[in-house]
């Protein structure tokens, strides 16, 4: 133990290593634990609850079910919009939002950035329809 | 003096390493304090609501499409029966917040929300039609089944009924029947009964008009 040779003293060397020892553990226990579930399963079965209702109920405007006539044709999609939109207006609870993505274009809310979002896409002859929800 | 040095690292040492196993510890407890979740009754509520809107459910009449009256009659066995991991918990089903099936008093369980269509069928709507003018029976959307009844009358014979140009009924030898036929859903129909120029009789179309209104299922499970 020479003084100004830079050494530490032996307890302060021991204690550090008791440090790392301890948060180590520690840390082991903190990152171990399950993350907690997400909003996201919740969100992907209302998503997948609306793609269901959409593609059995039959759309007042032309034949066939919602979901093909939005991915129908242009035409079919603009005439069919409105209609839908309302329709998962009332079928969604009212504290969600919802964006619609058809291969004519979207409609519904304006997706903001950084929210945990569901999901769902069901598959016509004319392409996918895509529905997201989160909580608005 | 020596020694001194030695006592106060000593102690610098022990203030280090009490410190850090008390922020240690207090972060593994609350880490843990987080984690003492019920996955069970997560897991019950969502089975639960998974199983009441499948297609195969006793309780819709397809997927998330509710049948009326079979929720009217579900009660607690029922559910159990339905979904084995809520048996014994504290469960409340609720359609737009009105309860379905309470058992117990589900407080702060958990609980899940599922977009359904509630379908119900009024009153059954019959039309008769004379064979004497054109035999044809328009039917609105949205109606799965219709029951032609067929009386003709004497020499007359009926030998084809025709959903929008498919035939749904046929019998050379001619019908004199009463039948449940199967139509689709999603657009209006047209019953057409082929039948001569002076052919006489009756055919009754008995169908129930159904309402569709989109709801909201909630399941809360309090295990």
């Amino acid at each position: 133990m020479r003084r100004g040779r830079g050494q530490l003293s032996l307890s302060v060397v021991e204690a550090a290593v008791g440090v790392l020892l301890v948060v180590g553990v520690a840390a082991g226990f903190t990152v171990g634990v399950t993350p907690t579930p997400s909003a996201e399963p919740r969100l992907d079965a209302l998503a997948h609850d609306t793609v269901t209702v959409l593609g059995s109920e039959p759309a007042a405007e032309s034949d066939g079910a919602r979901l093909v006539a939005l991915a129908r044709t242009q035409s079919s999609f603009e005439e069919v919009r409105g209609p839908t939109r309302d329709r998962i207006e009332r079928l969604l609870p009212a504290d969600t939002a919802f964006r619609v993505v058809t291969p004519h274009g979207a409609f519904g809310h304006p997706r903001p950035p950084g929210r945990v979002v569901g999901s769902a896409t069901a598959p016509t002859r004319h392409g996918s329809v895509t529905v997201r929800v989160w909580y608005g | 003096m020596r020694g001194q040095t030695n006592l106060l690292s000593l102690a610098v040492a022990l203030v280090l390493l009490t410190g850090a196993t008390v922020l240690g510890v207090t972060f593994a407890d609350a880490a843990l304090a987080e984690a003492d979740r019920d996955p069970g009754e997560r897991h019950a509520a969502r089975a639960t609501a998974d199983r009441l809107v499948a297609a195969d459910a006793p309780t819709t009449v397809r997927a998330n499409a509710l049948d009326a009256d079979a929720v009217g009659g579900l009660n607690a066995t029922h559910l159990d029966d339905l979904s084995p991991p809520v048996a014994g918990a504290d469960v409340r089903v609720a359609i737009d917040g009105d309860p379905v099936v309470v058992r117990g008093a589900p407080g702060g369980g958990t609980t899940v929300r599922r977009s359904v269509v509630v379908v119900s069928r009024s009153e059954e709507t019959r039309r008769v039609d004379g064979l004497d003018n054109g035999s044809t029976i328009r039917v609105p959307r949205r109606v799965d089944r219709v029951t032609v009844d067929i009386d003709p009358g004497p020499n007359t014979t009926i030998r084809t009924v025709r959903a929008n140009d498919r035939v749904v009924l046929h019998d050379d030898g001619g019908l004199d029947m009463s039948a449940t036929t199967r139509l689709s859903r999603y657009e209006p129909t047209t019953l057409r009964v082929d039948a001569g120029a002076n052919a006489t009789g009756r055919v009754a179309v008995t169908y129930r008009p159904v309402t569709v209104e989109a709801r909201t299922l909630t399941v809360t499970v309090d295990a």
